[in-house]
């Protein structure tokens, strides 16, 4: 009986011992979901990000996309001065980013003609049926 | 003895032999083309009548896809920048040109996926759930699809036999009250990811950010 017991306790303790991922996610897959059933968690979401990044400064282990998700949540706080060094992380840390990054950072540059970048991007995208919009 | 011998090592053997099917692996041709770095997951189109089922299962893709070896564009930020940009109709953007989308975002690839199922079947005894997705991957470069798959599963919960039919009947219907009361379709979405993604000859090829990048051809 106790032998019983010594065993399925061993088995149990190996089907616990989660294989080991690439990157540290913290939190995140929980708190993206609960972003995605309640638009009101996005600070919650925010702190999660920024405790997975502030745990890797190296960038090893960090997960592709989290950097570039924060600055996203701190320019939609209109934070955009702060948001910048993050877009530049990313881009550091995952260089796949750098097209989209480029275009976030030009985001958190105060823009004082308006109208002309707006026709810019109009510009840029044209030809494309589906995209006409000012991003951001 | 001897003979008995024989006959279950031979048993055994035969065995053997019923297991190592012939393995078909998916075509890789293309993919192995492309070799994407960076893949882009755009809106989900859903076939299902659970209206929060796209954003839910959204929330599942990037980590098995990361975990991968592959760049993957964030959820939120991409969800956001694309609705800004008049993209949040799912099923337009699936019939959007894939080479358009890349060029967004800078994304080698796109994964569309269309979810087929995500429902809960409500019995009296024990709450069934059910999902069904079909994955597609097309180069953002070609527009040609380098991936497909496709999953389905379905999760009854297990009713722990007590041994008397009276407490039995009561576990029951206590698990269908809990499922009834919130069906977690979240452990079979991500169940079925990993399905999709991780699989030798059906899944993703290890990408850029793996050890075994461009030396798992044996597998895939």
């Amino acid at each position: 009986m106790k032998k019983w017991t010594i065993l399925m306790a061993v088995l149990l303790a190996t089907g616990c011992s989660t294989p080991k991922t690439t990157y540290d996610w913290g939190r995140h897959d929980q708190d993206l979901f609960n972003l995605m059933k309640d638009p009101g968690k996005l600070e919650a979401y925010g702190l999660s990000l920024r405790q997975i990044i502030d745990s890797h400064p190296d960038g090893k282990r960090l997960p592709p996309g989290i950097c570039a998700e924060y600055g996203y949540i701190l320019i939609s706080a209109g934070r955009l001065g702060e948001a910048l060094p993050y877009f530049e992380l990313e881009k550091k840390f995952w260089p796949e980013s750098t097209h989209i990054m480029d275009r976030m950072i030009a985001n958190c540059h105060p823009k004082p003609a308006v109208s002309t970048e707006k026709t810019a991007t109009v510009n840029a995208l044209s030809g494309s049926s589906i995209a006409q919009k000012e991003v951001l | 003895m001897r003979s008995q011998w024989l006959f279950i090592s031979s048993m055994l053997f035969l065995l053997m032999l019923g297991c190592a099917k012939p393995i078909v692996s998916a075509d890789y041709t293309k993919f192995r083309t492309e070799r994407p770095a960076s893949i882009l997951v755009v809106p989900v189109v859903n076939k299902s009548v659970d209206v929060t089922a796209p954003d839910y299962f959204l929330s599942t893709l990037t980590f098995p896809i990361a975990e991968r070896g592959y760049y993957v564009f964030p959820t939120y930020l991409v969800k956001r920048v694309m609705e800004d940009d008049g993209l949040s109709d799912a099923n337009l953007v699936h019939s959007a040109d894939p080479r358009r989308l890349g060029k967004l975002f800078g994304a080698d690839a796109i994964l569309y996926i269309t979810i087929e199922k995500w429902n809960a079947k409500y019995a009296i005894l024990a709450t069934t759930v059910e999902v069904e997705f079909h994955y597609v991957m097309k180069s953002a470069k070609s527009g040609d699809t380098i991936w497909k798959n496709h999953q389905a599963w379905v999760y009854t919960p297990q009713n722990s036999n007590t041994g008397n039919p009276l407490a039995n009947l009561i576990v029951a219907a206590i698990n269908a009250a809990a499922t009834k009361a919130a069906p977690n379709y979240m452990p079979l979405a991500m169940q079925a990811n990993i399905n999709a993604f991780n699989p030798p000859h059906r899944g993703l090829p290890a990408g850029p950010h793996l050890e075994s990048f461009g030396k798992d051809q044996g597998d895939f």
